[in-house]
């Protein structure tokens, strides 16, 4: 819904659309649909379940999963509640995470900047960034052990690439007038990329933290694969070891669900910090 | 009685590469503006006003011959001669205010000190009330205002206008020719405008000159009274319907059609 303000001046109308979200309070369709999926899916589940097609071994019900989920959340698994697997897991993302943006930003600002930079770092990109992760942890481990830093380190290569290529292309994207007008305003080359490029790229760099956040949490299992005490790809092989199916769906959906909370808080905060993204 | 001018352009050229596939897009221009003047470009696009307009903010080194600006070589861009554009200009994460503000603060000029000296540009063209607005909530015309708001806080000697209207329609687009040419009445500054809209070029210049297509040649040049005498506070509907008005619109027409026509011959032959 939009207002529009009249400006007279000059004696013509001049007109400004002003966006006001004025939305009556009622739940939105989409979610109407996400809950009639998750409704009809539980129920085949069920139904599934419920007539033995497999055994509840491997198929275990919808309501011995949640039983599940609220013992594993109680009492733990494998030496540690569900909280404390997801707090181990978001931890090491989340460096991971951190590291990849000191690191990534900056390259990718290089990239963008300097062709140099990009003729010599873009062709390693683009060679390693297809590669899945679980094709180089064997390297990874050879090289720096199987402790807590080998698994940061392979959560921070799969990121790295979608932060730094965003980046860089977001530094590209800058229009030549936003800068030239900028320099004919007084604007050294550092403040040039301190408050006309860098503000500019940042959709981007958004968009490629939203990205490799969702590649850095689905590196997590195969991170956690080797030699962890905890975190929900522990906790997901471990009870595949010793066939506790209700234990792996737990974890399963568990990863879901952050991964949903984690996509959703990165869209919002695009729209909250990048709100002139496609609107200039 | 000597004046140093503004800006000067001594058989100034500039080609675009080099070697066999060199192209020319400016040849020998020999243009003076002077202090308080109101210069239009007017020419046909590939005439090289764009080429002209960027050599005299910096942003492009001439192949041959020289670009003064106060007598002295231009080799860097200046917040002496701030450019205005048509589009994209603009910082879209920035209020009104602070992209007004925005050459102020590259001054290291702190932020009460650029309140106060916005405000009374931001009341001159009209966009007092809009200050805290996001700038990409704003329609085309009222994007312009902020944009030559912006130019003029930089307080340079010269603006240069590359066809910052170009992309309003008709009736925004008068309306802030009259703004425009009110500021550049006001503040008493130097102002080159480029653009290929005749009318226009005829109701803002003090001087224009014409350039024909590529090659950008100067091929006619016009001291005109009318923005003058808007300036002093005649009626611009008037002013714009006199038979004198007309008259040079069509003189400019013509030449501007010769050689256009010219430029399809030479295609031909």
């Amino acid at each position: 819904m939009t207002t529009e303000l009249f400006v007279i001046e000059h004696g013509l109308p001049e007109r400004i659309t002003e966006q006001a979200p004025r939305r009556r309070i009622r739940i939105p369709r989409s979610l109407l649909f996400l809950g009639g999926s998750a409704l009809f899916w539980l129920g085949v589940w069920w139904a599934l379940a419920a007539v033995q097609v497999v055994p509840p071994l491997f198929l275990p019900t919808p309501s011995a999963v949640f039983a599940r989920f609220v013992s594993v959340t109680a009492s733990g698994y494998a030496d540690a509640t569900l909280l404390q697997h997801a707090g181990a897991s978001l931890f090491r993302v989340l460096t991971a995470l951190v590291l990849a943006w000191v690191f990534a930003v900056p390259l990718g600002i290089g990239m963008g900047v300097s062709p140099a930079i990009r003729g010599i770092f873009d062709p390693v990109i683009e060679a390693y960034r297809p590669v899945p992760p679980l094709a180089y942890l064997p390297l990874v481990i050879i090289w720096f052990g199987i402790g807590e830093e080998a698994k940061i380190l392979l959560i921070f290569l799969a990121i790295v690439p979608a932060i730094a290529l965003s980046t860089a292309s977001g530094v590209r994207s800058v229009p030549v007038e936003r800068i030239n007008a900028a320099r004919t305003l007084g604007a050294t080359r550092w403040q040039v990329l301190a408050h006309v490029i860098l503000p500019n790229a940042l959709p981007e760099i958004l968009v490629g933290t939203r990205i490799g956040l969702a590649v850095g949490w689905s590196t997590l299992v195969a991170a956690e694969l080797v030699a962890a005490q905890r975190g929900l790809g522990f906790m997901i092989w471990t009870a595949s070891n010793f066939l506790v199916t209700d234990v792996v769906l737990v974890g399963i959906l568990s990863i879901a669900a952050i991964a949903f909370v984690m996509e959703f808080t990165m869209r919002w905060l695009e729209r909250r910090l990048t709100p002139w993204k496609d609107k200039q | 009685m000597t004046i140093v001018p503004e800006l000067e352009a001594r058989q100034l050229s500039v080609d675009y590469g080099a070697g066999q596939g060199a192209l020319a897009a400016l040849d020998a221009i020999d243009l003076v503006v002077s202090p308080g003047t109101f210069v239009a470009i007017l020419g046909p696009s590939g005439s090289g006003k764009t080429t002209l307009l960027n050599v005299f903010a910096g942003l492009i080194s001439p192949s041959r011959g020289r670009a003064l600006f106060r007598g002295q070589p231009i080799f860097a861009p200046s917040a002496d001669r701030s450019m205005v554009f048509q589009r994209h200009a603009l910082l879209p994460w920035l209020n009104v205010a602070d992209n007004v503000a925005f050459p102020l603060k590259l001054r290291g000029v702190d932020g009460r000190g650029r309140r106060n000296a916005i405000m009374p540009l931001l009341i001159q063209v009209g966009l007092a009330e809009f200050a805290d607005k996001p700038v990409w909530t704003l329609s085309g015309g009222m994007q312009q205002r902020v944009g030559l708001a912006r130019a003029l806080a930089a307080d340079p000697a010269v603006l240069l206008l590359d066809e910052p209207l170009g992309a309003l329609d008709a009736i925004t687009r008068e309306d802030l020719q009259r703004v425009l040419l009110d500021l550049w009445a006001l503040s008493a500054k130097t102002a080159v405008l480029i653009t290929h809209d005749i009318e226009e070029a005829v109701f803002l210049a003090t001087h224009l000159v014409v350039l024909s297509p590529r090659p950008g040649r100067i091929v006619a040049r016009f001291e005109l009274p009318f923005s003058r005498r808007v300036a002093a506070g005649e009626e611009p509907r008037a002013v714009r319907a006199e038979a004198d008005f007309a008259a040079i619109k069509a003189e400019l027409r013509g030449i501007l059609d010769k050689h256009a026509a010219g430029a399809r011959t030479l295609v031909r032959a």
